[in-house]
């Protein structure tokens, strides 16, 4: 199994199926394109995603259905296209792939709020592992939803 | 803020090096066409609120937050990695 070196978790080993590609990268990080989970039981449902090119690069992350069961989420055609999903109809614009998984990174504020960016999910094509940031062309989300207080189920 | 009208096929220029082109606007859209050297990184805004936002995603949670935060979920699920 190959091994990566993390910031975090110290050196960890990985299966090759649990990376995820970001063709793209994701904002402000675009040379980061292959990550691995991290899951621990002791942090669920927190899990991370770790760069497999730099150490230091780690997002927190959660199911965005835990913070928000009804959460709606959009996809740019172009990002469709990246994740190899069928191009949605202006009839449903939010389609419900059942190999799709999406996640809201998780960040502390100076303050030590927790926070989740329902603004630009990640969203994971399960099946193929290729993954994006699909950034919301709406403001119906913020990327600084508060988790104080948040009743996740 | 500098306010001004233009019509599509009219364009503008911020400093000597970069012009924007009005390419087309209809209803609550415009289209813009910006010619600008390599150097000058043209971002849609809301990309730079992601890319900095990722910035403080990226930076580590104090082990003991998160633990409190996890804690103060009522049910964690076991499997976090479920489809929609």
């Amino acid at each position: 199994m190959p091994l990566v070196q993390t910031q975090q978790f110290g050196e960890l080993q990985y299966a090759d199926d649990a990376t995820v590609h970001f063709p793209h990268g994701l904002p402000g990080f675009e040379l980061c394109h292959r990550f691995v989970f991290i899951q621990r039981p002791d942090l669920a449902p927190v899990v991370h995603l770790q760069s497999l090119e730099t150490p230091e690069v780690c997002f927190p992350a959660m199911p965005i259905h835990a913070i928000d069961p009804n959460y709606v989420p959009v996809i740019a055609p172009e990002d469709e296209v990246t994740l190899g999903l069928r191009p949605s109809s202006p009839l449903n614009p939010a389609p419900v792939n059942p190999a799709t998984l999406a996640l809201a990174l998780l960040a502390a504020t100076a303050e030590g709020e927790l926070t989740a960016n329902l603004f630009a999910p990640i969203i994971i094509n399960m099946e193929t592992g290729t993954a994006v940031q699909a950034v919301r062309m709406d403001s119906l989300y913020s990327p600084h939803y508060s988790l104080e207080g948040a009743a996740c189920s | 803020m500098l306010v001004i009208r233009r019509k599509s096929g009219e364009s503008f220029f911020i400093g000597d090096d970069i012009e924007v082109e009005i390419l087309d606007a209809s209803g609550s859209q415009v289209k813009l066409g910006i010619r600008a050297p390599k150097e000058i990184p043209v971002v849609r805004k809301e990309i730079r609120l992601v890319s900095d936002q990722n910035r403080v995603a990226a930076r580590p949670i104090p082990g003991p937050r998160l633990e409190q935060f996890i804690k103060s979920l009522k049910s964690p699920s076991a499997d976090p990695i479920r489809p929609l």
